[in-house]
């Protein structure tokens, strides 16, 4: 121990002595380990960590599909989860549904809050308590005994000043009485694609007759029994989806087989952030690679200059491993020291990932720099302090006894040359594919923003409403209706105001609507060939404010209300699909074919396609209808394209909607292009990194070519002095100096390159509109770190050509 | 307690620099070895030394044959009895005088209040108390040579070898040199030195003249 102390306490006098030097290796390592700590932090949060349930990995998401119409991941429905229920696949099963509502109570104005309807079982089977009061009941998954509410502990905290006597009170949710029965504990939220924290929850009446077997709506997440495996679940969901197809004929033999499909919850959760954290973890890897060689490489050209230090150290005595000890020490508190600076970047840009995460970002708020990543950030110092202080030590601890001792050299050795330039080829390779990978996803991410996503996102500002929708009756239908067409027609005479409409779902608002469908005398291609695709509903001028083109036909208009034939336009992809070469226009179509009294309605018009579910996916087949005729949708969003800034017309659109009812929340007051940009935001933000971890990974390349090539040319100054003196010109020096250098430089690269055709095949789910083996890309940023790297070996070679020959040759 | 038999060291593209070497050391002898440049006497140290391992014939340190051993027992026995004191004295310039007499005690598994007590010591023995935290660029070239002698004895060795301990200094520091030198072998240290100075070598009581790598001839020292 005391020994070891002395190794710790002389390695500080080290450093000390050669300030500039530790500076470099200790900022090389804080980039390194730092930017690895930020990034494994997120990873840790997202990916790593259980989620905060009892025994997550038991928890399975269980979705619909119909195999033959190649519908996948759909909702399950309330009878469906009786189903799942009952058969006893799950030790518990229980489901919930998105549903937003006005609130009143508390403090403040009525307002537009998230909620959810759960069945009674969601929280036992997630292994949630209630942190005041109580669960939901089965008795209260009744149609009647449901007016019961668990608050979310932010609205607990901010609407109820954290009452601790709130069970018991009410709160008045889209007109009717709530009993508030308890608290849900702080943090819980169910995450996922598109979820949102919702702020309460009320029981899913459950025996609720509207709830058919063809409403797909739930979200279920069953709880594996203990024993069971993930084979045997998948055999029983099988079992179960074939026996409910058949049980059920009348409502799945249009649509094919009914199959069910599992997935952990956590993957779910997850989604498609999974591939994008893995591939920013090994890019930092990278640059963490490339700082180790660097600060090898300084601690190689430092143990050169001891080679007389360690010769006496042996001579009184040292052995080997006693040397290699000292070293490693040296290089432990290198990286102890890095590692430190590290965890404090580490800290600034841990806050500021989740400041700018995308809302795409899953599990965001449980990202943070706690015991485990702090565990793993001392790891990997300890790991890091090895791997670039091993070869030096092992190098520096062979002294040239006999040398050294006798004429003092310093013992520099051709081995530790070779590591040396060894090390810079391993810096250009690894720094070549960091930069292949940043560039073509660069590229991918410049061909998506140019997509023509079917629509003119620019100057439109978007507005969203949701009515009360508590019996969905006919009174409630035309008041929705009423309040869309006043709305539309008020906004439209805002000055500045170019054309107003209304839908149910946006594009790129990551949300969707599919229905099942029947079009007149149409013969199914294949048994179970059911149509279904895209719905939407539409209100005023919506293909004219958003530059929908039409293709052929007419758009919806006024004249086509309530009192008038029931009219439907499509999009291309539709009339393909259905239709082929042949013309839709006059043809016929009806949703919801169990119902015989809803009336077909007439394709009046083809209208262009649109990106609706993201800029790199094609455009899916979409109907719409007018909300005059179809009367399904509650809530709506608001478009209007504006002359100027849309957000400058915030004000005066609020004010009109306020004049049309004042008691009406709005919401979502956001631009078109703002969507389009959130739609893109996973991307960029993974973009943003990478083009951060290569900058620095270019830098440290560069550096660390620089440093070997200077550290040649002073080792040669005696033998450029000789070449001089035997006629070298100026050019002549530098010419052999940048050769040498630009060698190394070209193995790097052509490794690096052979590297990157291997690996960024790893890449391709995550590019668009460019291959994974791009050539034009992969030659552009060979000839960036080529030229880098020449400038880096330029300025030490025109020192060489400065070289004195008569001082060079005296100087020992 | 040296007995060398036959020792050949050949170098590549240097040849023989030791040439079938036959030598004996007594213990409590002071031996100088002489000779002109490239006559093999730095290499004979260091063979003696237990540091150069590439060499043949046979070699006895107090009857073991050291020769028969492989590079960590020879190294553990050099590290036992032998010390050594360089032309260029080689103090490690990061540590303060105290430090560096303490360097070779800590590579000898010897607990910390043992070693600092030896220290202690070696500093009154040598009358350098007042410089023990002073840094060797801040020592004249003979107290830097006198540091490096205490430390080459501090662990108290059987055998001192000294490669031109006197090469770096002016004559009267050598004087004081080859006094301590004395004093060390009148206390029982064996010791072999190598020097090109005649005046140098008169302080020993044998000489042993070599020349392109064989010993010559060996005698008694004329007193000067």
């Amino acid at each position: 121990m005391d020994a070891l102390w002395k190794d710790v306490r002389f390695a500080l006098r080290m450093l000390r002595r050669t300030p500039g030097v530790a500076a470099a290796a200790v900022i090389a390592l804080a980039l390194g380990i730092g930017a690895n700590t930020a990034i494994f932090s997120v990873v840790d949060g997202v990916l790593l960590r259980p989620l905060p349930y009892h025994d997550s990995h038991a928890l399975y998401v269980v979705k619909g599909r119909f195999p033959q119409q190649q519908l996948l991941h759909i909702p399950i429905s309330v009878p469906e989860l009786r189903d799942l229920q009952e058969s006893g696949i799950f030790s518990t099963v229980g489901g919930f549904t998105y549903g937003d509502t006005n609130l009143v109570g508390g403090i403040g104005a009525p307002e537009r809050v998230c909620g959810a309807a759960a069945s009674a079982s969601l929280l036992p089977t997630l292994g949630v308590q209630p942190a005041l009061g109580r669960g939901f009941t089965d008795e209260e998954e009744r149609v009647g005994h449901n007016k019961v509410a668990l608050l979310a502990d932010g609205l607990w905290r901010q609407r109820f000043g954290a009452d601790p006597a709130i069970v018991g009170k009410t709160l008045v949710l889209d007109g009717e009485t709530f009993q508030i029965v308890g608290v849900l504990p702080r943090g819980f939220a169910l995450d996922g694609p598109g979820a949102t924290a919702c702020d309460l929850w009320t029981p899913l009446a459950m025996n609720d007759p509207s709830f058919s077997r063809g409403g797909h709506f739930l979200e279920v997440i069953g709880r594996l029994k203990p024993g069971t495996t993930r084979a045997q679940l998948d055999g029983e969901l099988a079992a179960l989806g074939a026996r409910l197809t058949e049980q059920y004929a009348k409502n799945y033999k249009r649509a094919g087989t009914w199959a069910l499909e599992e997935k952990p919850l956590l993957d779910h959760v997850v989604g498609d952030a999974r591939g994008a954290l893995w591939m920013l973890l090994a890019a930092v890897a990278f640059v963490l690679l490339i700082a180790c060689a660097n600060v090898a490489n300084l601690m190689l050209a430092r143990a050169a200059g001891r080679g007389r230090e360690m010769a006496v150290r042996t001579a009184l005595g040292a052995a080997r491993a006693r040397l290699i000890r000292q070293m490693l020490t040296e290089s432990l508190l290198l990286a102890a020291i890095g590692g430190t600076l590290g965890t404090l970047l580490a800290l600034w840009g841990v806050d500021a990932m989740v400041a700018l995460a995308p809302e795409a970002l899953p599990r965001a708020s449980e990202i943070a720099l706690d015991g485990r990543v702090l565990a793993f950030t001392i790891g990997l110092s300890l790991v890091t302090g090895v791997g670039f202080g091993l070869a030096p030590a092992l190098a520096a601890s062979r002294p040239d006894l006999t040398a050294a001792l006798k004429d003092g050299s310093r013992g520099a050795s051709a081995t530790r040359g070779r590591l040396r330039r060894a090390l810079v080829v391993a810096e250009m390779a690894l720094s070549l594919l960091l930069l292949v990978g940043t560039g073509l996803m660069a590229r991918s991410f410049v061909t998506v923003r140019n997509v023509d996503p079917g629509f003119r996102p620019d100057h439109i500002l978007t507005i969203s409403a949701s009515l009360p929708s508590v019996t969905r009756d006919a009174t409630e239908q035309a008041r929705w209706v009423s309040y869309f067409r006043r709305a539309t027609e008020r906004l439209a005479t805002l000055p500045g105001v170019r054309a107003v409409g209304a839908a149910n779902i946006l594009p790129l608002s990551n949300d969707s609507a599919d229905y099942t469908f029947e079009i007149e005398s149409w013969v199914p291609r294949t048994q179970g060939d059911m149509p279904d695709n895209e719905a939407r509903e539409i209100a005023g001028d919506y293909f004219k404010t958003l530059g929908i083109p039409l293709v052929r036909g007419r758009l919806i208009g006024p004249a086509d209300d309530e009192n008038a034939p029931p009219v439907v336009v499509i999009n291309q992809a539709m009339a393909r699909r259905w239709w082929g070469d042949e013309d839709p226009i006059g043809k016929r179509l009806r949703i919801g074919s169990r119902k015989k009294e809803v009336p077909w309605s007439t394709v009046v018009g083809i209208v262009g396609d649109v990106r609706e579910v993201g800029l790199d996916q094609p455009a899916k087949a979409e109907m719409y209808f007018t909300n005059a005729q179809w009367r399904n949708s509650s809530s709506m969003s608001l478009v209007l394209r504006t002359d100027g800034e849309p957000l400058q017309l915030a004000g005066a659109a609020r004010a009109a909607l306020a004049e049309i009812d004042p008691a009406q929340p709005i919401f979502n007051v956001r631009t078109m292009d703002d969507l389009v940009a959130r739609s893109l935001a996973q991307r960029e933000f993974a973009l943003v990194l990478m083009l951060i971890f290569a900058g620095v990974a270019l830098l440290l390349a560069t550096v660390g070519i620089y440093g070997v090539m200077s550290y040649t040319v002073a080792q040669r100054t005696q033998e450029i002095g000789i070449r001089v003196a035997l006629g070298a010109s100026p050019a002549g020096v530098l010419r052999m100096v940048v050769l040498d250098g630009m060698r190394l430089v070209a193995v790097g690269l052509a490794i690096g390159l052979c590297g990157a055709f291997a690996v960024m095949r790893l890449l391709s789910s995550m590019l668009y509109g460019v291959s994974a083996t791009d050539l034009p890309t992969f030659a552009a940023i060979a000839a960036v770190l080529a030229g880098t790297a020449l400038v880096a070996t330029i300025i030490p070679a025109r020192r060489a050509t400065r070289v004195d020959p008569m001082l060079a040759l005296r100087a020992d | 307690m040296i007995r060398l038999r036959k020792l050949t060291r050949t170098f590549p593209g240097s040849g023989r620099v030791l040439d079938a070497v036959d030598l004996e050391v007594q213990a409590g002898d002071f031996v100088t070895v002489m000779g002109p440049s490239g006559a093999g006497k730095s290499t004979l140290l260091a063979v003696l030394a237990m540091l150069d391992h590439d060499w043949s014939g046979e070699y006895f340190f107090f009857n073991e044959p050291v020769h028969k051993m492989n590079g960590k027992e020879r190294t553990a026995l050099g590290r036992k009895h032998v010390g050594i004191v360089f032309q260029r004295f080689h103090l490690l310039e990061d540590l303060t005088v105290a430090e560096n007499l303490e360097v070779p005690l800590s590579y000898r598994d010897m607990p910390g209040a043992q070693r600092k007590a030896k220290v202690a010591d070696a500093l009154d023995r040598f009358g350098i108390v007042g410089k023990k935290d002073l840094y060797p660029a801040q020592l004249s070239g003979g107290q830097q040579q006198l540091v490096a002698i205490a430390r080459a004895v501090i662990a108290e060795p059987s055998l001192l070898l000294a490669d031109e301990p006197t090469g770096n200094l002016h004559t009267e520091q050598g004087a004081e040199i080859m006094k301590l030198f004395a004093q060390l072998n009148r206390a029982g240290t064996t010791i072999v030195q190598v020097t090109h100075s005649e005046q140098i070598a008169s302080h020993s009581r044998r000489i042993i003249r070599m020349r392109d790598g064989r010993v010559m001839s060996e005698g008694l020292t004329e007193r000067l």
